[in-house]
């Protein structure tokens, strides 16, 4: 294995947030820098897609044994989509669309959850629980129909450093990059029968952190008021808006 | 181990640890010659892990199983890399496993393997010696420590860590709450939401359009956190205390963790009711919020103590 250092002309789009110039920020006296990173392995999505990427990094300020947990699983984002159906004949039930599917590394072969997928370039849900939807009720959804439950929920965050974070869910931020934005599109037709009660929700999906916090964001959007001013908003400019934090995912 | 030759597969038949293998399985591990087959098979998150994931494989034999007609194998289980937090004790594997059908169909099979921890939503409201019966708006806690995989040093979570061998809730983050706050948390003081949400709700493959049977599956009564990747679980647990009103004035204006010479870990105070947007990019806080209000909208949330511990 034989290292190699970044060219000084490697920049990375986005982090040019000083903030660890900031004399007050926590760290400005012993400041920590990252030293090396180490490519442990490798996972390829056929020939050309680099999948996953599983890393050491060592980080350290200069005082001894200062060096943070570095492991890190990268795998980038996805969506989520919490698809709340609300057929005219049916008063006040609403359904949730719902996606089966065998997690190897939960050992399961029939995990209950919301769909999750990419946003491909044309601002479309794409992947596997979009495919499946759309070959079972021939619908396409544009994520420009959809609200951004995340970024919504954090547009009023002051916390340090929000603008390098993502607006998005971290599922594990000790372990893994991964992000996931979740979504929230609505419509009048049952259009899968693979569905939950929204009842239910809570306790039919409570193994699954993104069907959760869904439920989390939903719930407090909803009480505040916000996804009804948010639909208001739309209505009253006639047309789709593409939603403004999606990832920059590819399939 | 001899210096760092490239290592021997090895074959898992019969059965492991007491769960049938329908079929042989391969393991490869790492090149570089650092972990044995022992520190593999000994490695308590691997050993849950396979042991589960071979049961619920099982379940195939059944008729009414979605899978029934065209099973899927574990033939093999690349170890590509392990991570060691000290001499003697294995962190993290990650692997590749290979899963597939007789069509050529597999599952994908890349995971993070490093066992389950712990999450806690921990309440608290003033007590005013005084006014016994005042009530207090409730707040909860979060924990800012630096996460380099998310390529944060201040994202707020709830705080997580394990649970030690008598139930107690241990780790930086409980470290920090006794330290700072003054607050242990007890196996007593837990009141496991995870659990009481899921152990009545069984994961099963039943066959596509027939109702539910009884197949049900080995899963854990917690929550994960991204099943698609990484095995890791967490039951998300309630504690709630009242604090006097001076201790709480005392946690509101002070900043945790900066005391000490490289304290990484850092404690703040949010209003409970804000929590879903202070700490909206945390998926434990977010669905322990989910767990908290369901289930005490249900009647099953103990309540508030109606005074600090003694």
């Amino acid at each position: 294995m034989v290292p190699s250092k970044l060219p000084k002309s490697f920049t990375l789009g986005g982090f040019q947030d000083p903030v660890e110039y900031d004399p007050k920020h926590p760290f400005h006296d012993e400041p920590y820098t990252l030293r090396s990173i180490e490519i442990q392995s490798a996972d390829w999505f056929g020939k050309d897609k680099l999948g996953f990427v599983k890393l050491k990094a060592v980080i350290r300020n200069s005082k001894p044994k200062s060096d943070l947990p570095g492991i890190a699983f990268l795998r980038g984002g996805s969506v989520a989509m919490l698809m709340i159906l609300r057929p005219k004949d049916s008063r006040d039930k609403r359904w949730v669309v719902m996606m089966e599917r065998p997690p190897v590394p939960a050992g399961s072969l029939a995990f209950w959850e919301i769909p999750l997928g990419m946003v491909d370039k044309s601002g479309t849900f794409t992947g596997a629980a979009a495919k499946e939807i759309h070959e079972e009720t021939g619908l396409k959804i544009p994520a420009g129909e959809l609200i951004d439950l995340t970024a919504l929920a954090l547009q009023d965050s002051r916390r340090l450093e929000s603008k390098s974070l993502q607006q998005a869910m971290y599922p594990s931020p000790g372990g893994s990059d991964e992000f996931i934005p979740i979504f929230y599109g609505r419509r009048k037709e049952l259009i899968t029968l693979r569905v939950c009660d929204y009842e239910d929700l809570w306790r039919e999906g409570a193994r699954d952190a993104k069907t959760l916090a869904a439920w989390a964001l939903y719930e407090g959007l909803n009480r505040s008021g916000v996804i009804q001013e948010e639909l208001v908003h739309r209505r009253k400019t006639h047309r789709s808006q593409p939603s403004q934090n999606e990832p920059d995912g590819t399939v | 181990m001899p210096g760092n030759q490239k290592p021997e597969p090895f074959v898992l038949t019969g059965n492991f640890d007491g769960q049938d293998l329908s079929n042989d399985c391969t393991v490869y591990l790492p090149e570089n010659g650092k972990t044995s087959k022992d520190d593999v098979l000994n490695f308590p998150a691997f050993k849950d892990w396979l042991k589960r994931l071979l049961y619920n494989l099982q379940r195939q034999e059944d008729e009414a199983h979605e899978f029934h007609s065209n099973k899927y194998r574990l033939t093999e289980i690349d170890v590509q890399a392990a991570d060691w937090f000290t001499k003697t004790r294995l962190g993290f594997l990650k692997i590749q496993a290979k899963v597939e059908n007789g069509a050529g169909e597999s599952l994908p099979g890349a995971v993070f393997l490093r066992g389950g921890s712990v999450g806690i939503l921990l309440i608290l409201e003033a007590y005013d010696p005084k006014d016994p019966q005042r009530r207090f708006e409730q707040q909860t806690i979060v924990t800012i420590q630096p996460r380099i995989a998310s390529g944060s040093l201040a994202l707020a979570e709830i705080p997580a860590g394990m649970l030690d061998g008598k139930g107690d809730f241990a780790g930086k983050a409980a470290d920090e709450l006794k330290e700072e706050v003054g607050i242990e948390i007890k196996e007593d003081d837990l009141f496991d939401m995870s659990k009481l949400a899921t152990e009545q709700i069984p994961t099963y493959p039943w066959a596509k359009g027939k109702t539910p049977g009884p197949l049900s599956e080995s899963i854990e009564n917690s929550m994960y956190p991204s099943a698609g990747g990484c095995d890791e679980f967490l039951p998300l647990m309630l504690c709630q205390k009242r604090l006097t009103v001076e201790h709480m004035e005392k946690l509101d204006g002070k900043k945790t963790g900066l005391r000490k010479e490289g304290e990484r870990i850092r404690l703040r105070l949010v209003p409970l009711k804000d929590l879903w947007k202070e700490g909206g990019r945390d998926a434990k806080a977010l669905a322990a919020l989910a767990l908290y209000e369901s289930l005490k909208r249900e009647g099953w949330v103990p309540s508030m103590p109606t005074k600090p511990d003694a």
